[in-house]
């Protein structure tokens, strides 16, 4: 039988020695046919996305009328329409650990860094970087292990190249909503050639044979050797520069478990998508081109779960093309003016179309007996409410798909005021199969999803 | 819908009884000293601040539901300032700047608020110079992106520019060369990888590589013995052959996959034909759960060509008392053809530096002659490389274990170019690499302070001037222990390096802020004239003016008004400025000094502004942030900043603001803060002179709280040039900043001071700047690791 020649690619490896760099053996790689069978088996997996949107929200066009099944969509929602029965409307959700709480100003920092932690970020402006785990990466931990990549970060905006970002809050807090330990942020992609080249770029290459598989020889061991190097030098620092080589062990590790998993070809598809040239100079573009590689990742399994920073907090990007003009967050501040309220609602329907724009590709994607969209759990929001006064309270936030059945979507929820929104997060944790009672500042699972 | 919580009113006014404020006031007179004299009693406790604040502000500032989130509660309790820091100095910024108590509030006494601050002041910032003063902790720091790029270049010789594919690197105290601030995720450490193995291909050219041409031979391609389990077997004596035809003549690869059915007193043999010539006989000791790959570098003809596995001491003892030892049989699964190998012809500066070391071609397997010669070559090359790529000297061992990874891969049948290319993939993403390790061997010490070794001394000095690795100068001193020693005279050096752009791009590009320039979005009707070109050329502008007064040496005090400035046709024309032409950026003598420093370039208006109109808020903190080096404190929370707040006012941007600074709240704060940005209101969103906004006539005449009055930009400039003292600290404290890689703490305003002394010494250039920071104290010394921190962690480190 051909299993005999079946190798556990890492035994291989151990047996001859961890610096041994190896040619490929194609008895390591298993048949397509075989993986094809494989997988067709199992039932569809479950997955999650989290998108961000900053700067709060014209919320007199966002909230809808009425509650349960047959409220009616606000303007602002109104490009959802033909996705109704997809999602639901939460209001009432909360997230204290954004307000000041005695640390002043910055709310804008404190609403993006507590988006999916539900932590008081630590106020500083680089030492001691503190924030809290994220729901994603509380997942990714629990059972990221089941696909190649853990988690996917992505974004429409890099970080700032100068200055300071928010009050005397560190950029990094800013510019992420993905936290892997309470002082390591996930640093995301924006550039879409990069996501796919990382997603996908060895299932690309002309040489599928054993190009590949060396590569990933020959990083085990070059892994193996500078994680030595690491050890020793870690053994000699203090403090702050230990877990700095912690960041970089753990990175390490990360790519270990990377090759460890081995190259997916059961990936079912090879990328639909031409490979991208960049960022596309159009907003709209790249933000519809990031969604396209989410959905690209969910259905290859590459990854089952992603967070989208369609902006970083405090954006003052312009929308001239919506004949926005302005500074998202300098209209943010409106003063109850009429005209900047006017053009905040254009920017909120603007992000809601492309949003729409993703809902509509998950669920024109076939996967196990339905489609994406019924197998993933959607979060799209923001960590303030209204803008000028930096609500925290009360917050936009949308949750679509049917999470393989275990939601009900198509209606407007409306919770207790103060409910954290974090027990939104850990419902929809423990739909993915992960074991948690507390996440952040909730007091509970959320009711009613 | 909103909440009552959301209504909590901004600007309201928490009014203290008076009753309160009296008595405690009475108390504070009464037990409190005589005007003059401090209100601390002897024993440094504050007896009297306590009260003072309980007074003065626990009305709104205390207790489950404080005012704007800021509770003094922690400040009540009778502890260490150090562990409240934060706060008090939020206070005292408060109390200093008469915006706590508000205005509605009962007004303290204006002597005891002045003995307050003066006390807290005393507490939170008082440094004995004399005595020894803390240099600081600066946190490990990996290279950024820039740093990165220009250490490949100058120790490889090869072009790699990370700001396309790494991410950005995360700003902390406003550089991107923080230590803390700098982390290390997942997805960088893929780029890490990906870059070692570009690069690594770039600097030593390989023979072959995964893009050659391959042929698979499965078990049922080849001829001979039987075919069972996916591979062919030969259970006797004979032979199994792979047959194929080769397009051209060269050298090949071949790669076969085999393994043995074990017994006997030996491993099962195999003989390697090739068109009938014996090339070699292995031992092929491997199981079928571990089998092995034999890898074979031979030099073939083109055609048909035919290549013979025998099996050569079969074996086979049916009584043998272990079962599993009485039949050896040979196995072999896949034969891989791979080739021909081409000589790529690139080199790096690294590869020509080595070439002349390189071992002779090795036969293959190596014999031990190869091995010795393979073994030499590599200690030397590694001897002259890694020093260099760690920045210090490493020890024998480290060069010996990188060696048996290079002669290992070898010996699995990679070229030895091959194998150095990984070596060096190893090398390049080595922590040793990517972060700058200061420590050496030594990093405890009784001694609080330590002086930092010579390797980090040239290592800080070298990415402080060149944002890269040291050259062999600084490398050969520190070697010698002569760089502190000629300190002064290597800065010199090193400016005059054109290395030293890098200071100007990535120091003077985060402090003024240009780098930021093209996230712009000015509104394009508006500002029809705006493009990228219009950046590009307004970031030149004021790169080539810095630039200038740093190599010129001229006085710092040219950053702020200067009768020159660096143009190109376009921006001249922006500028209303005639007579230049071409796109070529030059030296533009000044007229008309309402242009001229900093302050008034196009760059930095932009960058104040707002995409559809100017923002004299933004344009006044920013000259108190960066030029003055005075940021006010921030808004407190759920107080929109103060322009943004504008509801429905009339007027020009400035009256609608001065309405809004009747406000005592903002007042305190923007009083200060927006004449400054009034004055240069005859500059637009960018940076473009006008007379009006809009039907209205500019009023850029601004008048701070102390009376002083100044219009327009070059009343401005001269205020700010009676201010030079300030702008030099302000400038001293970014440097420093950017020197050391950290945030200052308070202790370094000694340090800060001294630099300011001595460059006002030396012809108060930023030249001097350079060198006094370089001598200064932080960036000389570094607190030491008391040995119990590393203890304490020890367990910590296994894991």
């Amino acid at each position: 039988m051909s299993s005999t020649w079946r190798i556990p690619r890492r035994t291989f490896l151990r047996g001859l020695g961890t610096v041994v760099a190896l040619p490929a053996l194609e008895a390591m790689r298993p048949l397509s046919a075989f993986a094809a069978a494989k997988s067709a088996a199992v039932t569809a997996p479950k997955r999650v996305a989290f998108l961000f949107v900053p700067n709060g929200m014209n919320m007199n066009l966002w909230r809808p009328e009425g509650v349960g099944g047959d409220y009616q969509l606000s303007p602002t929602l109104q490009p959802l329409a033909d996705h109704k029965g997809y999602f639901s409307v939460l209001s009432g959700l909360t997230h204290d650990k954004g307000r000041a709480n005695g640390d002043g100003a910055g709310d804008h920092a404190r609403a993006v860094a507590t988006f999916l932690t539900g932590a008081q970020p630590h106020k500083t402006d680089g030492k001691d970087i503190r924030v809290g785990v994220s729901v994603d990466q509380v997942a990714a931990q629990q059972i990221g292990g089941q696909t190649e990549l853990p988690s996917l970060e992505i974004g429409c905006e890099a970080g700032r190249l100068s200055g300071g970002c928010d009050s005397g809050y560190s950029c990094a807090y800013s510019s992420n909503i993905s936290w892997r330990t309470e002082s390591s942020p996930m640093t995301k992609e924006v550039d879409p050639r990069a996501v796919f080249d990382r997603l996908f770029a060895r299932g690309t290459t002309a040489d599928v044979g054993a190009a590949e598989h060396r590569r990933d020889e020959h990083r085990q061991s070059v892994i193996d050797f500078v994680m030595e190097d690491a050890k020793q030098l870690k053994k000699r620092l203090g403090g702050n520069d230990r877990r700095k080589l912690d960041e970089y062990l753990d990175s390490i590790r990360h790519v270990e478990r990377r090759i460890e998993h081995g190259i997916d070809d059961n990936k079912q598809q090879r990328p639909t998508l031409r490979r991208p040239d960049g960022v596309p100079r159009e907003y709209a573009a790249h933000i519809r081109l990031m969604s396209d590689l989410m959905v690209l990742a969910f259905q290859t399994d590459t990854t089952r779960i992603c967070t989208y920073m369609i902006a970083n907090a405090g954006s003052n990007r312009s929308y001239p093309f919506i004949d926005v003009p302005d500074g998202h967050h300098y209209l943010s501040h409106h003063g109850s003016n009429e005209d900047k309220l006017a053009k905040i609602a254009k920017i909120d329907r603007f992000q809601i179309e492309q949003f729409a724009y993703l809902l509509k590709r998950l669920k024109e994607t076939p996967d196990g007996e339905g489609n994406l969209l019924d197998n993933s759990m959607i979060v799209y929001g923001s960590g303030l409410a209204d803008g000028n006064r930096h609500e925290h309270h009360n917050l936009p936030i949308l949750l679509a798909g049917r999470g393989g059945g275990s939601l009900q979507p198509g209606r407007h929820i409306r919770y207790d005021d103060e409910t954290p929104l974090m027990n939104l997060y850990v419902s929809l944790l423990r739909e993915m199969g992960c074991q948690i009672d507390s996440l952040g500042d909730s007091t509970g699972a959320l009711g009613q999803l | 819908m909103k909440d009552a919580h959301a209504q909590s009113a901004q600007f309201r006014t928490c009014g203290i009884p008076v009753a309160v404020w009296l008595v405690a006031t009475a108390w504070l007179m009464a037990a409190g000293p005589a005007h003059g004299e401090t209100p601390v009693a002897e024993d440094g406790h504050p007896r009297h601040v306590i009260p003072f604040l309980k007074a003065n502000c626990s009305e709104c500032h205390a207790g489950d539901d404080p005012d704007s989130g800021v509770s003094l509660d922690a400040l009540f309790q009778e502890s260490d300032v150090e562990q409240n820091r934060t706060l008090w100095q939020d206070a005292l910024k408060q109390l200093r700047a008469g915006a706590m108590p508000p205005a509605e509030a009962p007004r303290p006494d204006q002597q005891q608020v002045e003995l307050i601050t003066a006390w807290i002041d005393s507490e939170l910032f008082s440094v004995d110079c004399d005595a020894p003063v803390d240099p600081g902790l600066v946190t490990i720091r990996r290279l950024n992106r820039v740093e990165y790029g220009n250490t490949i270049r100058d120790l490889l010789g090869v072009e790699f520019r990370p700001s396309g594919s790494f991410p950005t690197d995360e700003l902390g105290a406003g550089y991107d060369n923080n230590g803390d601030a700098l982390t290390i995720s997942p997805l960088l450490m893929e780029k890490y990888l990906d870059a070692a193995a570009r690069i690594a291909a770039e600097a030593i050219p390989a023979e072959e590589d995964a893009e050659l041409p391959l042929t698979t031979l499965a078990a049922n391609d080849l001829a001979g013995g039987g075919h069972h389990d996916g591979a062919r077997v030969l259970t006797s004596h004979g032979e199994i052959t792979a047959t194929w035809t080769n397009d051209r003549p060269g050298l090949y690869k071949v790669r076969i996959e085999a393994f043995g059915d074990q017994a006997g007193d030996e491993p099962a043999n195999m003989q390697v034909t090739v068109d009938g010539r014996q090339v070699r006989e292995f031992a092929v000791p491997a199981t079928r759960d571990k089998p092995q790959t034999i890898v074979l570098r031979l030099p073939l003809q083109e055609g048909q060509r035919r290549l013979g596995l025998a099996f050569t001491n079969d074996y086979y003892v049916p009584e043998h008392p272990d079962p599993a030892r009485r039949d050896r049989n040979l196995w072999v699964g896949e034969v891989q053809v791979i080739g021909p190998i081409v000589p790529p012809n690139k080199s790096s500066a690294f590869y020509r530096s080595i070439e002349p070391l390189l071992p002779p071609p090795a036969h293959f397997p190596l014999v031990p002659e190869d091995r010795q010669a393979m073994e030499a070559a590599t200690r030397e090359i590694l001897a002259s490389l890694l020093p260099r790529a760690y920045r210090r000297p490493v020890e024998a061992d480290q060069i010996e274990r990188l060696t048996r990874f290079l002669v290992t891969n070898v010996e699995a049948g990679d070229s030895y170019s091959l194998a150095m290319q990984r070596t060096l993939q190893v090398v390049l993403i080595s922590p040793k690499f990517l972060f700058r390790d200061e420590a050496g061997g030594e990093t405890q010490s009784d001694q609080a302070n330590r002086p930092i070794d010579e390797f980090a001394l040239a290592s800080r000095l070298s990415y402080f001037l060149w944002s890269s690795m040291p050259d062999e100068t600084l490398h050969r001193l520190a070697a010698e222990g002569q760089l502190r020693a000629n300190l002064a005279q290597q800065v010199t050096r090193m400016l005059a390096d054109e290395k030293s752009q890098a200071l100007i791009d990535n120091f003077a590009g985060q402090w003024l802020h240009t780098r930021q320039l093209q996230t712009m979005t000015p509104d394009a009707k508006q500002f029809d004239g705006y493009d990228e070109q219009l950046a590009a050329a307004m970031r030149a502008e004021t790169l080539h003016f810095f630039a200038a007064i740093l190599r010129e040496k001229r006085p710092l005090v040219e950053l702020l008004d200067a009768d020159y400035t660096y143009l190109n046709e376009r921006l001249a024309r922006h500028y209303g400025i005639d007579g230049v032409e071409g796109e070529q950026i030059r030296r533009v003598k000044l007229s008309d000094r309402r242009r001229g420093g900093v302050i008034t370039q196009a760059a930095m208006l932009t960058l104040t502004s707002n995409p559809t109109r100017t923002s004299p808020v933004k344009r006044g903190k920013w000259i108190l942030e960066q030029i003055l080096g005075d940021a006010p404190p921030p808004a407190p929370a759920n107080v929109p900043e103060l322009e943004e707040a504008e509801g429905e006012l009339t007027g020009t941007l400035r009256e609608r603001l001065e309405q809004h600074r009747t406000n005592e709240v903002c007042a305190s704060c923007h009083r200060p803060m927006d004449p400054l940005g009034f004055a240069l209101e005859n500059f637009d969103a960018i940076g473009r002179w006008r007379d009006t906004e809009g039907k209205f006539p500019i009023d850029a005449v601004g008048e701070l709280p102390d009376g002083s009055r100044f219009e327009g930009p070059v009343g401005l400039k001269q205020l700010l040039v009676k201010r030079k003292d300030d702008f030099r600290k302000a400038l001293a404290r970014q440097l420093l900043t950017y020197a050391l890689g950290r945030g200052l703490e308070h202790f370094d305003v000694c340090a800060v001071d001294e630099v300011c002394q001595q460059t006002k010494e030396d012809g108060d250039t930023l030249a001097a700047m350079v060198v006094a920071i370089a001598e200064s104290d932080p960036f000389q010394f570094q607190r030491a690791v008391r040995p119990e921190e590393l203890r304490s962690e020890e367990q910590g480190a296994t894991r």
